[in-house]
């Protein structure tokens, strides 16, 4: 086991109030593994990542549980050792390629600060190691470009400089916060491809983090949904494209645009708006946007439990409870 | 880079008439001259000393005459001041008020920039308040103000400094001081507030993820970004600074410019005004140029290509 997160809860204390950003969320991953943590904007996909690497800032704060890295609760870190861990055993990648490069330093002083802050590499020594990692990441000539400032690069060029730095210290897990989020269609299938050769040759986990159901298929082996703040409904790819069982994975699914839909097929969205996370209902969160919802689940948090054939799916929703099974047998055809 | 300085040098020096030629008519447009008093000089006299100066000429000819001594580097002889010349005023004056104001700006950006970053990284603890309470206070006392007590504190009571004249390296210091107090304080909000927003940047989350440390990271990547601002007020505040305070070298005696600037007006000392005008323009134009090459190496997106700025 390389990464298991327990009962995470981090909030922002606001002057509104708590927001419940991560509200208990668990999941884990081994040496090698990729999985996909999918969901809407604000769910709390991101803020998980940035408490894995302890970059929590205030008001925001990891209130509990347990993120054990490596044998290592991270949770219980100092400040000093976690930052050997980033960057050094975490590398992470940021959604916005064109903001997330500092435009004053030169691409080759970005990548080479990595490796001279964790393994004291410096002089002709680091530069060549930068070229080779350019050169990993496809950058054509890469001694060249070494030299030149982030506005050179174009934004899947400057993922791939991202990417090169992340990966500067081999590290053995990648968190990729939406790292296709920003770029062109045909540029995301690239990305997602270079990361997946890399993660053949290196060896690294990678932690996916996505709104996007469609790019999670190319790398992932296992994907999370989150939602409000919670982990609803987590299995393998395969069960999750073809066997979800939450109503939310399947409007996720369905506001995915597929090649052979007919022409001019409208997309699905999912009605309404997320939940308040300064107030949120008393049941599950995603109640009032379910066209199946009942009464249990406005006054009830539906548990994430294993489904009824699959251990390795689990599902946090009412419909699933063996007492629902029997009512929603009894009104089929009335309701879907 | 050739074609873009020449043409900045162009406009420089296009800038520079302008200013001279617009302080030229609007001198000659105020009432009076340099050798008008309340008690009227006898006209033949009035008359001696005008064709002396060239001051019965007409003006478009004075204009031409001034501008081609002025090619020559020559300002001209003053007029209150008897058998002394703008260049020999310049020269006395300039290098005292640009100690001063060099050791008021350094002061400035030392204390000034520190104070800003600890403030930003600080944000709304007693440090930062601290720090944005003293900044108001010293923006908003004036210099002659603060000159007059540091003088009374330093000078007189505690008799740490001299309390006047100019020449010993610690005659420097109040002055300086006084000069410092209002520079300080701006640059150090200037610099917390490009540095609060700096730090808001995806690229210092990045920074940190890489492991660096909090110190690492506003010196190695934000810094630089947030210098931005500072350099850009540096320009004028260094030549305005250079160039004399009047208030401030009248309080302590020094022999600056600024007491000439303000003097020559009333005098209607023509050759000093605009001598002194065109020494402080040239010296404004050249350190907004130095800032502009400045900005350049900071950002290296500002490139000067020959189509001017990318």
């Amino acid at each position: 086991m390389l990464l298991a997160v327990n009962d995470l809860r981090t909030s922002f204390f606001t002057y509104a109030g708590e927001v419940k950003a991560v509200d208990g969320v668990s999941f884990s991953l081994d040496e090698g593994e990729a999985v996909a943590l999918v969901g809407e904007s604000g769910c709390g996909k991101s803020v998980t990542a940035l408490s894995i690497m302890g970059l929590i800032n205030p008001p925001g704060k990891i209130l509990s549980g347990s993120i054990v890295f490596n044998g290592r609760d991270l949770i219980r870190l100092s400040e000093r050792e976690l930052r050997h861990i980033r960057g050094n055993e975490i590398g992470m990648i940021f959604q916005d390629p064109m903001t997330s490069l500092n435009p004053v330093l030169s691409i080759g002083t970005q990548i080479i600060e990595v490796r001279r802050l964790h393994q004291g590499l410096r002089g002709r020594v680091a530069r060549q190691r930068a070229v080779e990692l350019l050169s990993m990441v496809g950058i054509p000539s890469p001694g060249e470009r070494l030299r030149q400032y982030p506005h050179q690069f174009s934004g899947g060029m400057r993922q791939r400089v991202m990417i090169a730095m992340a990966l500067a210290c081999q590290p053995k897990l990648l968190i990729a916060d939406e790292p296709t989020t920003a770029l062109d269609v045909t540029i995301q299938a690239q990305i997602i491809e270079l990361m997946k050769e890399l993660q053949a040759q290196l060896g690294m986990a990678i932690i996916l983090i996505t709104h996007d159901l469609g790019v999670v298929a190319g790398l992932a082996k296992k994907v999370y949904v989150m939602y409000a703040g919670r982990i609803v409904e987590s299995g393998s790819v395969d069960r999750i494209y073809y066997h979800a069982r939450h109503p939310y994975t399947w409007g996720l699914l369905a506001s995915v645009p597929r090649l052979d839909d007919k022409p001019k097929k409208r997309l699905v969205p999912i009605q309404g708006q997320p939940p308040d996370l300064l107030a949120p209902p008393p049941g599950c969160a995603f109640a009032s946007r379910c066209r199946y919802a009942m009464r249990i689940c406005v006054q009830e948090n539906p548990a994430l439990l294993p489904s009824s054939d699959d251990a390795e799916h689990r599902v946090a929703c009412w419909r699933e409870d063996p007492e629902a099974a029997a009512f929603i047998g009894a009104s089929r055809g009335g309701v879907a | 880079m050739i074609k873009f300085l020449i043409r900045r040098l162009l406009s420089m020096v296009l800038v520079l008439w302008v200013i001279a030629t617009v302080t030229f008519i609007f001198m000659h447009l105020i009432p009076g001259g340099p050798f008008t008093r309340e008690k009227k000089l006898p006209a033949a006299i009035m008359r001696n000393i005008e064709a002396r100066y060239h001051l019965n000429d007409p003006l478009p000819k004075q204009y031409l005459d001034y501008f081609r001594n002025l090619l020559r580097g020559d300002l001209g002889p003053s007029y209150t001041y008897e058998g002394r010349t703008v260049n020999e005023i310049s020269a006395d004056g300039f290098p005292g008020a640009a100690t001063l104001g060099l050791a008021a700006v350094g002061i400035a950006l030392l204390i000034g920039i520190p104070a800003g970053i600890i403030s930003a990284l600080y944000r709304s603890k007693w440090q930062d308040n601290l720090a944005m309470l003293l900044a108001t206070i010293f923006v908003s006392v004036p210099n002659f103000i603060l000159a007059s007590l540091l003088m009374l504190v330093f000078a007189l009571k505690l008799r740490w400094f001299p309390a006047a004249m100019w020449g010993e390296p610690s005659q420097i210091v109040l002055p300086a001081l006084a000069l410092t107090g209002f520079p300080t304080a701006f640059i150090s909000r200037l610099t917390r507030s490009s540095m609060v927003e700096v730090m808001q940047q995806d690229y210092i989350r990045t920074a940190r993820a890489k492991g660096l440390s909090n110190l690492a990271v506003v010196v190695r990547h934000a810094l630089k970004n947030s210098l931005i601002p500072v350099v850009t007020y540096l320009g004028p505040l260094l030549a305005g600074n250079m160039t004399g305070r009047f208030l401030v070298e009248n309080i302590f005696a020094i022999p600056g410019l600024g007491r000439y600037f303000v003097t020559s007006i009333y005098n209607r000392d023509y050759t000093v005004i605009l001598g002194v005008t065109i020494f402080y323009s040239s010296l404004l134009v050249v350190l907004n140029f130095l800032v502009d090459l400045t900005y350049a190496w900071i950002d290296p997106r500002i490139r000067f290509t020959d189509s001017g700025k990318e």
